[in-house]
């Protein structure tokens, strides 16, 4: 406060000033502290304890991350959920937001009818629960009953059709496709608004300038929403590295074939809470929740300090 | 030859009719001004010679080219719009090069025009700058300069000036007008203002609802408004007006006693209704003259040089009267108003001018 070290906000004495700020301060503290700050404590605190064999921990130091990295108990599964979980990652920046962008365009295109059902009908898929997407897919997909199988026989195609869940080659690709498929709808979304901002009157000076309207989205339009697509892309990279109940509800925790679709949320799942014959183990699953949450703050730390500091803001 | 001919032009979104039968014809090389209270369709007529709006009927041609059915790129026209709309992401050269690569200009040509438009703009220092860097008065120029480099047979202009404050709103419309005798270039230009409208047009077109009320020479449109909108619209403080019953031959009775004698034109009969027109600077305090008017000062207003005073007549009407000096009334006191007789417009029930004012 600027009015002297003993008068607080409006004449009122220091001691009460400060527990009015106490006051609208609590909340917020209390619950953060509560629900984030002591579980990410608790779990860094737990990752540096060993599990004995009689149940017990002893203190170990940073020894479960070299365990984890090195140890090929540990290190092979932990390097393919990290390889899959980059593929995924992958797939949804590769896929899922170039055809959110795309979409966005087609929903502010000016002579489009039916724009409020087509941001719906896209948009609905987000709105369910992934245990009935994973269930409804698992439906489609099957090859003893699946429509699928029946739809490419329909039309000739038959000889395309493969257990696409059941396949290590492809299981992790069409997990990630059906992902893909249910979270499209918010980069959409989130672009359309940042497109909807765009005063029109840029649009008619550019089609003044002689630019059709495929390359006034494209010369004009895309280079000022470009904050919203880094927006997009960071949120992208940490919902898929905290990903973990699609892959859960469509291939158990076990994440096969040959956990060919294994992430780092489902091999956390297994470790901490144990998994058929594998026991759970809180310390452990506590290094494998530590890795993650430092994974998801190095690419949140990439964006912050190095991307979007190079990304230009327009206001209009 | 770069007339701009309207003809017989129709709009409408959906069922509302925004433009209605617009007739107009802009000479090669002259300004002409749009004028009109906001949402008469100022800006979708010029967004339709702009081609950036579909017609509904009628006819646009440009330099003797009917272009009805072109794209906006392929009219030969510029635009410049209200919020300028240059391109955040581009600095001042690009924005002014860009229509001119996707045209596949030459590269020594593009530079040409770019540094000619930004000689006669001033903008030669600011070139590498983005929009966001400027100010609004600079970023104005640089929308003119995109309009420039395209060397259109026609400029048009979106009320360019209301984003500027006032002091540099005068100095862009001298400028402006400045560019129009340098370039010889045809302007169609909207405004809300009415000194703009005076000072910049060859002609004037009066807009309300959609329709084109008059056009003329800014002065025709002073001196001579064809109906009570124009009388109205042009002129700053507005015309008075009077209701009044023509009583007999030559006599105009305005209720409450208050009876002129005046010749009026022939259209009017005995028993007619009118109404009575006259613009604050051609009534004047004085208990002389051959049309009077007596009232009670409600308010003075005073500006320096001249002033208005607001007097309120028997009948409950008020008027403004331009006053000179500092006339010693206070508020309240009874005054005579002397009307200047030739400056008296006599409009019919309709609204239009009974044939030119008496004179
Ligand atoms: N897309 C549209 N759909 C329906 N009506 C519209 C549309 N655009 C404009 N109008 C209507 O057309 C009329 C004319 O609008 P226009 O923008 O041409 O007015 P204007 O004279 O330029 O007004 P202003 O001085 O406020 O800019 C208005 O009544 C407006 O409501
Ligand atoms: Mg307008």
């Amino acid at each position: 406060m600027a009015t002297g070290s003993d008068a607080g906000l409006m004449g009122m004495s220091r001691a009460s000033y400060l527990r009015l700020l106490g006051f609208f301060l609590a909340p917020a503290v209390i619950i953060y502290s509560v629900f984030s700050i002591y579980p990410l404590l608790a779990t860094i605190f737990s990752s540096l304890y060993l599990r004995q064999i009689d149940g017990t921990y002893v203190f170990n130091g940073l020894g479960n991350f070299v365990t984890l990295l090195t140890d090929t108990t540990w290190s092979v599964s932990f390097w393919n959920a990290m390889k899959n979980n980059f593929v995924f990652f992958l797939i949804h920046m590769g896929v899922q937001n170039p055809i959110g962008i795309a979409l966005a365009a087609l929903l502010s295109l000016p002579q489009l009818k039916f724009r409020a059902a087509y941001r719906t009908l896209i948009f609905m898929p987000t709105m369910l629960s992934v245990v009935i997407i994973g269930f409804t897919w698992q439906l489609i997909l099957s090859p003893l009953w699946g429509i699928s199988k029946m739809l490419l026989q329909a039309v000739g195609m038959g000889a395309f059709f493969a257990p696409l869940l059941g396949q290590e080659s492809t299981a992790l690709i069409t997990v990630s496709l059906i992902s893909v498929w249910q979270f499209v709808g918010i980069p959409m979304i989130l672009i359309y608004t940042a497109l909807l901002a765009i005063p029109d009157e840029l649009a008619d000076a550019a089609t003044v300038d002689g630019l059709t309207q495929f390359q006034t989205f494209f010369f004009v339009k895309l280079p000022l929403v470009i904050p919203a697509i880094g927006l997009v892309s960071v949120l992208t990279f940490v919902n898929n590295f905290n990903a973990f109940d699609l892959i859960y509800a469509m291939k158990g925790a076990l994440a096969g074939p040959n956990f060919s679709s294994d992430i780092m949320g489902t091999l956390f799942y297994r470790t901490f809470f144990g998994n058929q014959l594998q026991l759970g183990d809180a310390s452990m699953g506590s290094t494998i929740a530590t890795m993650m949450f430092l994974i998801i703050l190095l690419g949140v730390m990439v964006y912050l300090f190095v991307i979007q500091r190079r990304i230009q803001r327009y206001s209009f | 030859m770069s007339e701009v001919k309207i003809e017989n032009l129709c709009k409408a979104y959906g069922p509302v009719e925004v433009l209605k039968n617009i007739d107009l014809t802009v000479e090669d090389g002259s300004f002409v001004v749009l004028v009109g209270p906001s949402g008469c369709g100022k800006s979708t007529l010029l967004r339709s010679i702009a081609g950036l709006e579909p017609i509904t009927a009628g006819n646009i041609s440009i330099g003797g080219r009917q272009v009805n059915d072109l794209p906006p790129a392929q009219r030969q026209i510029a635009m410049v719009f209200q919020s300028y709309a240059l391109y955040p992401h581009k600095n001042v050269y690009d924005n002014m090069a860009f229509g001119l690569k996707f045209a596949r200009t030459p590269k020594a040509e593009i530079d040409q025009r770019v540094s000619e438009a930004a000689r006669i703009l001033q903008l030669e220092h600011l070139l590498k700058r983005r929009p966001r860097e400027l100010s609004g008065g600079q970023r104005q120029r640089v929308a003119i300069g995109r309009a420039i480099v395209r060397k259109p047979q026609v400029f048009l202009f979106d009320e360019p000036l209301s984003n500027l404050d006032a002091a540099l709103r005068i100095n862009t419309r001298v400028e402006i007008a400045k560019l129009h005798k340098l370039l010889k270039a045809t302007i169609v230009y909207v405004t809300h203002d009415q000194v703009e409208a005076m000072t910049l047009a060859d002609k004037i077109v009066v807009m309300n609802n959609g329709r084109v009320e008059q056009t003329g020479k800014p002065l025709d449109l002073y001196y001579n408004p064809a109906n009570m909108f124009v009388a109205g619209f042009i002129g700053s403080p507005a015309m008075n007006f009077v209701a009044a019953k023509m009583t007999q031959k030559n006599q105009l009775d305005c209720g409450a006693g208050m009876k002129i004698n005046l010749p009026l034109p022939p259209a009017c009969k005995v028993g007619d209704k009118v109404t009575l027109g006259c613009r604050p600077e051609h009534i004047q305090f004085a208990a002389e003259g051959k049309i009077q008017l007596k009232g009670n000062v409600d308010i003075l207003e005073r500006l320096g040089e001249i002033g208005y005073a607001h007097v309120s007549l028997p009948n409950g009407q008020s008027i403004v009267a331009q006053i000179t000096g500092d006339p010693k009334v206070g508020n309240g006191a009874p005054v005579s108003l002397a009307l200047s007789p030739t400056h008296i417009h006599i409009f019919g029930e309709d609204g239009s001018v009974c044939s030119a004012a008496a004179r």
